[in-house]
């Protein structure tokens, strides 16, 4: 399916006031009985939903958000935004997602004295999985403890991050670790894809038009909100 | 329906994990159409690609008492091959075998056996409309796509193919005169040899 989207990323320096990522399951319930009992029919296992709130102060953050939202155009647009769960996360050190400072292979680093900047936690997937597999093998090159509840997400051949949580104890054996996850997976990964534990992201777009309202009050404060679904390519 | 002891199971239970999947055969190709999050790969091998809760079939009815239901098929927020089809010709899905199947899953939403086919019927007609969207919910409209079809049913009341009639015959074999008199020999006694 070609894209006719474009994907925005979410600007680096906002931190969200509140946070509410919630895997919207896709249920029925059956008829009731006299007791309250129901039956409960799913369809498949859900799609993820974020609300998303921010306090905002700075000229450059609003700056920023107008810029966003507007570039947005209600539904039409995608945003990639991560989780903002770095304290849950499997971090190696404490408060740390990633390194910089990385030089190229000759020592030397950008002209702004900068360098590369990378996850700093590196997990792969160990065995290829198909698509919509509910289980993954992943390698653990450098991560802490894995475990249920942790946000991961993949990044399929189509530069998309799909977001993913892990819903089973992982069972640990050297330096591999296996789980279960939700939802199932969007697109097949193969092994030696990056496993991304640090910043997890996904890609969604708004889920109502009138999200995203900067209200500007003074002294220049101002407190929107981001309501955001899942994306999804069409009928791929 | 005669379901795997596995699906049985299931169905009695208090959680049924269970899809809907439709089947739309165009003259251009079939559609593969369920109703879940992204493309679902079933075991027999068929891609069905996700209408992420977009589409909607309406409540499936037995064919009983000589009536023939009409299904109907709804698609939301439309695909554009879909609309293109809208506005195609007839031929391209006029009379075209729609089939739905149910895929039940395992815990692990893992396919648990085949889709199983329960309901089949002909594309009868495409249509869509617009509908506007309150301006408090953001505005705009949703263009609605709805595909009718006619269940097996619907043409039991036409005459067959097959009666004895000279219109048939000439059909079947211009010239041929072997059913020209079956018009009036009903309840005709025939005399034969009439000497």
């Amino acid at each position: 399916v070609e894209d006719r989207v474009t994907v925005f990323a979410f600007p680096p320096g906002f931190l969200p006031a509140s946070v509410l990522f919630h895997l919207r399951p896709s249920n029925m319930g059956g008829p009731q009985s006299f007791s309250g009992k129901q039956q409960v029919r799913a369809s498949d296992a859900g799609s993820w939903i974020a609300r998303l709130t921010f306090d905002i102060h700075t000229e450059r953050e609003i700056r920023e958000w107008r810029g966003l939202v507007a570039g947005l155009e209600g539904k039409l647009n995608e945003l990639t935004i991560g989780v903002f769960d770095d304290r849950q996360a499997p971090l190696v050190v404490t408060g740390q997602t990633t390194v910089g400072g990385i030089t190229h292979s000759d020592g030397s680093t950008f002209s702004d004295g900068t360098g590369y900047s990378q996850s700093d936690i590196r997990v792969t997937v160990a065995e290829d999985a198909a698509l919509r597999a509910t289980s993954l093998s992943v390698e653990i090159e450098r991560a802490g403890p894995l475990q249920r509840g942790h946000y991961f997400s993949l990044t399929g051949v189509d530069a998309r991050p799909r977001l993913y949580i892990v819903t089973s104890t992982p069972i640990v054996d050297g330096d591999t670790a296996s789980f279960k996850f939700r939802p199932p997976l969007r697109v097949a990964a193969a092994a030696g894809d990056a496993v991304e534990f640090g910043r997890p992201k996904a890609t969604m777009n708004l889920a109502d038009q009138m999200s995203g309202q900067l209200d500007i009050a003074a002294p220049w404060v101002s407190r929107p909100t981001l309501e955001l679904e899942e994306s999804f390519l069409g009928l791929a | 329906l005669d379901l795997p002891d596995l699906i049985c199971a299931q169905l009695a239970g208090r959680v049924i994990r269970a899809a809907r999947l439709v089947k739309l055969d165009f003259t251009s190709g079939p559609v593969h159409l369920w109703e879940g999050n992204g493309p679902l790969l079933t075991k027999d091998g068929t891609r069905w690609s996700g209408l992420h809760g977009l589409g909607r079939v309406g409540a499936l009815s037995q064919a009983f008492d000589g009536a023939a239901p009409e299904q109907t098929f709804i698609l939301a927020g439309v695909d554009p091959s879909f609309a293109a089809k809208a506005r195609a010709e007839t031929d391209e899905y006029r009379n075209r075998i729609a089939s739905t199947y149910l895929q039940f899953f395992d815990e692990d939403w893992q396919p648990l056996d085949l889709p199983i086919a329960d309901w089949w019927g002909r594309m009868n007609a495409i249509t869509s409309t617009k509908q506007p969207i309150d301006i408090a919910d953001g505005g705009g409209v949703v263009w609605i796509v709805s595909l009718s079809v006619e269940s097996w049913a619907a043409t039991r009341r036409r005459p067959r193919f097959g009666f004895w009639t000279d219109r048939d015959q000439q059909l079947r074999f211009p010239g041929d005169r072997g059913c020209e008199r079956t018009a009036g020999i009903e309840a005709k006694n025939v005399t034969f040899p009439d000497y």
